[in-house]
């Protein structure tokens, strides 16, 4: 049995390696000033989802469910991932990522500067406690 | 004999929407060398009401092929707006500016607000890039600094010189929180010459000519044999729509279009304005690929269809002729 969950634990050691890649990206801190800067980034689900890898576990980076602010999102007049974001207490900002030799733009939400998550992944967190 | 008008209702195909049995792909936004990028890049629009100034954005980059500025067309649209049905709820902690301001709106009003004086370029004027904050609460914050920037010179009868001095007026010039957040690298004076110019005006004007100081360099002109048209249909209503669609996606057109939240989320009420852009035929269904300003992402989308095509990286969607026949409503592009 001890040497089942072993081979399973080293089987497992790569795979989590590989999700978390030194990853350079571009933000703003002021306006019209940027700051470039190489994070290890977090990839879930093929890349739909990322994260700071200290944000991996969400459960470290975002705020417990019920101290979210409950503010309902203003229907059809913005974001959805940024309104979430706001009710968090987190910053949404747009980000850069540098992959396959081009800056590709997205949205996070920061907690603090070190520390973010992808909105859509924090609207699916929410979804699913507002079901 | 009594077979006769319901032969007749189906051959002119009344119940049911027809389908282009091709679909063949129509997908020349997508691919296209200098644009291609552009239709391919998730937009979103923040915080902010301004769904509708997005396709707008959209049909305007197309027709001067360079991508348009989202906020300009905002900021023009709010300028000219006279009323906002629900400025009550939104802007009660906004004194002063609550009857001026104004969220959601028309594309074909934004669009035709600039086919004179022109469209501006997104890189002049940002619709997304520039927000370090959430947008709504710095447009709020950006919106009382104007107000008090202007009772303070007319209170102080401040000179130009003395408002470029002023700490006071330069803390809130400078406040990324604010006005910074939506016009980098705001200049003291520009502000002044803004504000006396618009002693008597709404907030929206002063945001409104600020927004043309910032374009006035990257203008470009909207072709005057372009022009904006709007089909307008109610929901489930007829298939004329497609082949018009069909006809301007062949075209290399994009076609901006309002309809029901319900359309990708039948989970919040309200109204929504998108843009399509391509059309395929997936699993056997003929889909249009609707693009979005909500960033990128799919979460967004509880309805399982739309949600299970959904384009993460930019901000799209496959929806089915069907379902876009159910919710679209007026159909609005640049012929």
């Amino acid at each position: 049995m001890w040497t089942s969950l072993i081979l399973l634990l080293l089987a497992s050691l790569p795979l989590q390696a590989q999700d978390c890649l030194n990853t350079k990206i571009r933000r703003q801190i002021e306006p019209q000033k940027y700051q470039e800067e190489t994070l290890k980034l977090c990839d879930s689900q093929n890349g739909v989802h990322f994260s700071s890898a200290n944000c991996q576990k969400i459960e470290s980076c975002v705020p417990k469910k019920e101290k979210w602010n409950k503010r309902v999102i203003r229907s059809e007049i913005e974001s959805p991932g940024f309104a979430v974001c706001e009710m968090t207490g987190g910053k949404p900002q747009f980000i850069e990522i540098w992959r396959d030799n081009d800056w590709y733009q997205t949205d996070v939400c920061f907690f603090n500067s070190k520390s973010f998550v992808d909105n859509d992944r924090l609207y699916s967190i929410y979804k699913s406690a507002n079901p | 004999m009594w077979f006769l008008p319901i032969f007749i209702l189906f051959s002119f195909n009344v119940f049911s929407v027809t389908v282009d049995d091709n679909c063949a792909t129509i997908d020349h936004l997508r691919t296209d060398s200098k644009m291609g990028r552009f239709w391919k890049t998730p937009r979103n629009q923040d915080g902010m009401g301004w769904c509708y100034a997005f396709p707008a954005a959209d049909l305007v980059s197309e027709v001067i092929n360079a991508p348009a500025s989202a906020a300009y067309m905002s900021y023009k649209y709010n300028e000219t707006a006279k009323w906002d049905f629900s400025w009550i709820w939104r802007y009660t902690g906004v004194p002063e500016s609550a009857l001026e301001i104004e969220e959601g709106g028309f594309t074909r009003d934004a669009v035709k607000n600039i086919q004179n004086a022109g469209a501006c370029l997104e890189s002049a004027l940002p619709s997304e890039s520039q927000h370090t904050i959430y947008a709504h609460s710095a447009l709020k914050q950006a919106m009382q600094d104007l107000i008090e920037l202007r009772k303070i010179i007319e209170n102080k009868k401040l000179k130009r010189r003395e408002f470029i001095d002023c700490v006071e007026c330069r803390k809130k010039i400078q406040s990324q929180a604010g006005l910074q957040n939506f016009f980098p690298n705001l200049k003291a004076e520009e502000l002044y010459d803004v504000i006396q110019a618009n002693s008597a005006s709404s907030i929206n004007s002063m945001i409104h000519s600020l927004s043309e100081k910032f374009c006035m360099a990257s203008r470009k002109p909207f072709p005057s044999h372009r022009k904006v048209q709007i089909h307008r249909r109610g929901l489930n209503s007829d298939d004329t729509t497609f082949a018009l669609i069909d006809r301007l996606l062949k075209q290399k057109k994009p076609v901006a279009f309002s309809t029901p939240l319900a359309l990708i989320d039948n989970t919040r009420p309200g109204q929504h304005a998108m843009t399509i852009i391509a059309r395929q035929k997936r699993g056997g269904q003929c889909k249009y690929l609707v693009r979005n300003s909500w960033g990128r992402g799919c979460s967004y989308y509880p309805v399982k269809e739309v949600f299970d095509d959904c384009v993460a990286d930019q901000g799209a969607v496959w929806v089915t002729k069907e379902r876009l026949n159910l919710f679209m409503e007026d159909v609005t592009y640049v012929d």
